[in-house]
């Protein structure tokens, strides 16, 4: 079984770690428009939620990409071969969870899992991203988040638009104490 | 293959004999069968073993390490097969070696005549008895003697490189009988145990300490320092042995000395009588342009240590050689270093031959040769693609690329992989990558390499700013002048951030030089300065504050105002440090900040809604993701304790900057940021800001806003007799059980945190409906505990309210506690009584809106409401500021505090609540000074109160590392000394003196009434005693004026 980067809404503060941590490891600098992985923050309603690749089982993103650029190698990881890569930004449209972006050149990046040792899990102190193997809870908790899929505008909207349903569902089902996923 | 995962766990007995020949045969018949007859399959299949044989039998790290290896292709790159410069995986790809083996492959993969000294060896005698004298040996040490520098003369041969720095370090200290050796920092010289203990990295060191003792390390390339030690380690009889160095760093990133630095090395060493050890592990046969690396500068060292290229790149081998004189102390027992392999006739055999290639192929000649092309087609790239190739250094063909940032390096390591080209980069260490091929590497294949990188190069997209704007810093500064209705970037001034670093310190620079100190405080003559700190919009812990600057409409005098949330890190990212506005529009407007994009636009639409509505109606307008400074019906109606929020329920409550931005027409800046903050160096700075949040911040100290946040202090208050309760009568609340921490976290629904910050002190509450981030403890108590409402519910919707009509909890409270006074009392009726919470919500909208006769009363503050009807021993405050929730008469030190602070009553300057005499002046004095300066260097970083533990060496330590230059505590100290000096300057020229430094007379005139300091005061005569003591210590005249000696020493006096 492989380890997949998992997602708690209800844990996270909206601290942004690990989006700064993200882009430190991936652009040498602190530049979370470029990070992989982003926080959606609602602090009216006091959530936040994080957006994150799934590495799906089959990734709309590897089926988009003509070029052959995209791949799932041994290890379950979806990554972009950047010499392949020919900017025509099909994977980032093809991605409903708008987690494939491009550089100014068109160079699509996404997130590689740091190679099996997430830069952006270190930096989450309250266990909201968490790297592991999934048991049957947390299939389930996969699965429904991964359920969320959108067909509109740009990755932000895409990634907004799963966040808003999370945040709706946390908000419908009203959080007591105690419930902090 | 068997799942070794499952069966390991059972005990000793996982032992299978019959698979462990069947795999084993399996590899020797794959072995056995050439190359390229070994069907693809196989060979895929031999792939993926390869990697599972690495995860669970070498070392899984190594998969995750080498990330280039295994993430950018299908399949992990296995080695097959090579030839020359170009090495074949198991799948038949063909990549291009510049690694070199790390300078093994100098004679290039399988030089046929290596190849075929070795082999006909092989078939002769691979090993030798151990007794006969071995003719290679014999000759291959008397071949090297004839090549090397100086009298050496002598050699011995082992296996591997640090064998042969431990053999040297022996030598050394059996000829000198010393014991200590001087090493370079970064050097690199082997990972044993001995040769480990003179590695320049810590990395590698410290977690296998104690090593060997003796040893110190000096910068490389700096013969004063070897010099300094030299002389010092002979002063104090604890003697040096040997100085090693390599002659040009190679694991550092191929970093050459200056060229006095090995002929003074030869020199001292002569001088102080020490042994001169060359480590030429890399550096030896032609790598750098000639045969040794020391013969670039014509110095003979006393021992020579060989490795990796001696081999031939076909068997592992090294030497250390010395001369005549010196091997003598091993004759007398030349048992005292043996070793069984080294030397064997087979390595022997292949150095023979790779030195008869190295001369007739005139090696180092090629080596200097390509090397000085190489470096200067690098130099080209460079100039061509700015912000990628920050150096490019070495000597003939151990070169060495230094990118701008971590990230470049990894992407051009990525990318050259993908291209088919070998070079090492790894995700902990890609700022250098070495370029070391075979020194025989043909001309078409160096160019075709270079154009391979040039490629790379052209997809690597350079992040905006990056290549031109200093580290950690934006540079620049937005100027908006709301009259005329421009808007100007310029540089942040550098002279400024040095002196005053950042955030309050910064903003009070440029406050003060725009704004005359007699300027009334609502006229566009007025400024606001907002600034970010150095630290904001990285992984410092807490460092995203952001400072207001101003001054104030409520106490007259200029205030800093902060706030958390993520404005600061956004703006940053927009590329600025902080922004200067002055003027008044004509219409409600809002600034807005799209990176380069920066315009003032209507604000109609919002204009008398709250804080909730404007921030989503900004971030409707400006895009998602943009954050706000917002002003509420408040701020608008110029309420002098207005505040401005952001975030919903963030706040810069207190000194009415809402007031301010009310008085200018704005209604919100609104902010949206793609750029980046660069660092020094991020490895470095990494390593610092994890050491700082794991040493200082998440500990004992400051854990307990991590697990409660600031409704902890309700108790502790309390039992400390200083929690202000029934308008500041008594110091004890009787209620507090319906308002303390357990209260809150029995309500609370989730954590919250400020951008960057681990701590995550926020409670995000909901009761019946009421949904809020907070109460924090000074609202729990100002507007709960003195007011009496001794109600959750009641206090997160006034919490609530107040944050979305712009209203300062802490002011707020303070001034409804004391009509709530004044009504009881029978002065005046304003409808208000302790314990009423209906009353006290029904009041706010009054208040912001200033719609009611009580609203107007209550918008004027406590002190001025207690002068307008006479009493003004009802109100507790100092210079006009309503008093926070520690009452001073429990702990004088917090009376010094507020009655000192440049804003009036504030318990963010000094606190003194854990002193251990909260009456003993003299203690205190200092305590408030000490807290004074450490909090105005630490608002000018913008680090967090809650970070009770971040002491200025901590805090230099982050600047250091992220400057790239050295910051050290005792300068910002004195940078905290320098601010709160400057702002006394300012007050003292807006008017106010000595005398404006006190309490109000509910402090120094009444008696507690109930706690453990239940009848105690703070008079006016004590408080007098503290101040002069408190001004003679600053360096202050006895009317509070920094006399001229202060100020020349702060670099204030022009000012």
């Amino acid at each position: 079984m492989e380890k997949h980067l998992l997602v708690f809404p209800n844990r996270c503060t909206g601290c942004n770690r690990c989006v700064y941590a993200c882009s430190a490891v991936k652009e040498g600098l602190f530049m979370p428009s470029k990070a992989r992985l982003r926080i959606n923050n609602f602090p009216q309603q006091g959530y936040s939620v994080p957006s994150v690749c799934f590495h799906c089982p089959k990734p709309d993103c590897l089926e988009a990409c003509k070029e052959g650029a995209i791949f799932k190698n041994e290890r379950g990881v979806v990554v972009i071969d950047a010499a392949r890569c020919t900017g025509c930004g099909d994977c980032v449209a093809g991605c409903p969870y708008g987690m494939i972006e491009q550089y100014g050149s068109g160079t699509a990046y996404k997130c590689d899992l740091c190679g099996g040792n997430p830069a952006c899990v270190a930096e989450c102190h309250f266990g909201a991203l968490v790297f592991k193997e999934p048991d049957a809870v947390l299939r389930r908790l996969r699965g429904q988040q991964m359920k969320q899929r959108s067909r509109n505008g740009g990755a932000d909207d895409k990634r907004h638009a799963l966040a808003v349903a999370i945040l709706e569902k946390a908000v419908r089902v009203p959080r007591t104490t105690g419930y902090m996923g | 293959m068997r799942d070794f995962d499952d069966e390991y766990r059972t005990d000793y007995r996982g032992r299978d004999v019959g698979t462990a020949l069947a795999e084993a045969r399996q590899m020797v018949d794959v072995i056995l069968t050439p190359p390229d007859q070994t069907p693809i399959e196989a060979r895929r299949e031999i792939a993926v073993n390869t990697v599972r044989n690495f995860r669970d039998h070498i070392n899984r790290g190594f998969l995750e390490y080498r990330k280039s290896v295994t993430e950018a292709t299908n399949f992990a790159l296995t080695e097959w097969t090579g030839q020359g410069s170009v090495l074949v995986d198991a799948l038949d790809r063909e990549f291009l070696d510049l690694l070199g083996g790390f300078g093994l492959y100098s004679y290039g993969i399988r030089h046929p005549r290596i190849i075929a000294a070795v082999k006909a060896q092989l078939d002769r005698s691979p090993q030798y008895s151990q007794e006969l004298l071995d003719p290679l040996r014999a000759q291959l040490a008397r071949v090297l003697a004839l090549l090397t520098p100086g009298k050496i003369q002598y050699g011995f041969f082992a296996n591997s490189g640090t064998e042969a720095v431990e053999g040297a370090m022996k030598l050394a200290k059996l000829y000198t009988g010393r014991k200590g050796f001087v090493a370079m920092l970064k050097g690199f010289h082997g990972k044993t145990l001995g040769a480990l203990s003179l590695m320049g990295k810590k990395v590698y060191r410290q977690p296998l300490l104690p090593l060997l003792d003796g040893v110190r390390h000096v910068p490389f390339g700096d013969a004063d320092a070897v010099e300094q030690v030299l002389a010092a380690a002979r002063a104090v009889g604890d003697d040096i042995a040997a100085v090693v160095a390599e002659p040009v760093q190679g694991e550092a990133g191929a970093v050459v000395p200056p060229d006095e630095y090995w002929p003074r090395l030869r020199e001292v060493c002569n001088h102080y009588g020490v042994l001169l050890i060359a480590d030429e592990v890399q550096t030896g046969m032609g790598r750098t342009g000639e045969i040794f690396g020391v013969d670039n500068w014509n110095v003979a060292p006393d021992i020579l240590c060989l490795g990796k290229a001696l081999g031939g790149g076909v068997v592992p081998m090294s030497a250390f050689l010395s001369t005549a004189e010196i091997w003598s102390c091993m004759e007398p027992n030349p048992f005292m270093h043996t070793t069984t392999t080294g030397g064997n006739p087979l390595a022997c055999a292949a150095a023979l031959s790779a030195i008869t290639v190295l001369l007739e192929e005139d090696l180092a000649g090629q080596a200097r040769e390509k090397g000085a092309y190489v470096r200067k087609q690098l130099r080209g790239l460079q100039q061509r693609y700015p912000g990628v190739l920050a150096h490019v250094r070495g000597l003939g063909l151990l070169i060495g690329m230094e990118f701008v940032t971590d990230g470049i390096g990894y992407k051009v390591a990525a990318g050259l992989f993908s291209r088919g080209v070998l070079t090492a980069g790894t995700l902990t260490n890609a700022k250098n990558i070495r370029f070391e091929p075979a020194l025989n590497i043909p001309r078409e294949l160096l160019d075709e390499a270079l154009n391979r990188i040039e490629d790379v190069f052209k997809t690597i997209e350079v992040p905006q700013r990056t290549a031109s704007s200093s580290y950690l810093y934006a540079g620049r500064m937005l100027h908006v002048d709301l009259t005329a209705g421009t808007v100007t970037t310029k540089p942040t001034r550098p002279e400024w951030m040095e002196k005053y670093i950042g955030g309050w310190g910064l903003a009070t620079r440029y406050f003060c030089d725009r704004v005359d100190p007699k300027v009334d405080p609502l006229s566009p003559e007025n400024a606001l300065v907002i600034m970010t700190g150095p630290l904001c919009g990285t992984l410092a812990p807490t460092s995203s504050r952001t400072c207001l600057v101003s001054k104030s409409p409520h106490t007259g005098t200029i205030f800093e105002s902060n706030i958390g949330g993520a404005f600061g890190p956004e703006l940053k990212f927009a590329g600025y440090d902080g922004i200067v506005i002055t003027g008044r529009a004509e219409r409600p407007v809002y600034l807005r900040i799209e990176d380069d994009r920066v315009r003032i636009e209507d604000a109609k639409p919002v204009w008398g809604r709250g804080n909730f509505e404007t921030e989503k109606w900004l971030e409707q307008k400006v895009g998602r993701g943009a954050k706000s400074l917002t002003i509420g019906p408040a701020g608008e109606n110029q309420v002098p304790y207005a505040c401005v929020g952001s975030e919903s329920y963030r706040q810069m409550g207190r000194g009415g900057a809402g007031a301010l931005f009310g008085s200018k027409n704005l209604k919100a800046v609104c902010c949206r940021g793609t750029g980046g903050i660069q660092v020094a160096d991020m490895g470095v700075y990494w390593e610092k800001i994890t050491a700082a949040k794991e040493n200082s911040l998440l500990t004992e100290d400051n854990l307990w806003a991590q697990s409660d946040g600031t409704p902890v202090l309700v108790d502790l208050t309390n039992e400390l007799g200083i929690h202000p309760t029934r308008n500041f009568t008594g110091g004890v609340n009787p209620g507090r059980r319906a308002l303390d921490a357990e209260s809150v976290k029995s309500v609370k629904i989730g954590d919250r945190a400020c951008a960057s910050c681990p701590l995550g002190c926020g409670n995000f509450t909901s009761l019946n409906g009421v949904q809020v981030e907070g109460p924090e403890y000074e609202t729990l108590c100002l507007g709960g505990s003195n007011c009496e409402v001794n109600d959750l519910e009641q206090v997160m919707r006034f919490n609530r309210q107040c944050d979305d009509l712009g209203l300062d909890t802490m002011s707020t409270g303070g001034t409804i506690a004391l009509a709530m006074e004044l009504t009881e009392e029978g002065v005046h009726d304003f409808g208000l009584r302790f314990g009423q919470a209906a009353a006290y919500l029904e009041v706010l909208p009054e208040i912001a809106g200033r719609s009611t006769e009580r609203g107007r009363d209550l918008a004027l503050g406590a002190a001025r409401l207690s002068q307008k009807y006479g009493r003004p021993q009802a109100a507790a405050h100092a210079k006009g500021l309503e008093m926070p929730a520690y009452d001073p008469r429990g702990n004088y030190g917090m009376g010094l505090a507020y009655a000192t602070s440049e804003r009036g009553a504030c318990h963010l300057r000094a606190f003194t609540i854990d002193a251990e005499d909260p009456f003993k002046i003299t203690d205190l004095a200092r305590a408030v000074i000490e807290g004074q300066n450490r909090n105005a260097a630490k608002w000018s970083l913008c680090l967090c109160d809650f970070w009770g533990s971040a002491d200025p060496t901590v805090m230099a330590e982050m600047l250091t590392a992220g400057l790239g230059r050295q910051i050290s505590a005792r300068d910002l100290e004195k940078a905290g000394e320098r601010i709160w000096n400057l702002v006394r300057l300012f007050n003292l020229r807006a008017g106010f003196t000595a005398a404006d430094d006190v309490l109000s007379e509910k402090i120094t005139r009444q008696a507690l009434k109930s706690g453990p300091h239940e009848g105690r005061r703070l008079d006016g005569e004590k408080l007098e005693e503290m101040k002069a003591l408190y001004y003679h210590l600053r360096g202050w005249d006895a009317d509070g004026r920094p006399q001229e000696a202060k100020l020349a020493e702060l670099g204030l006096q022009n000012l």
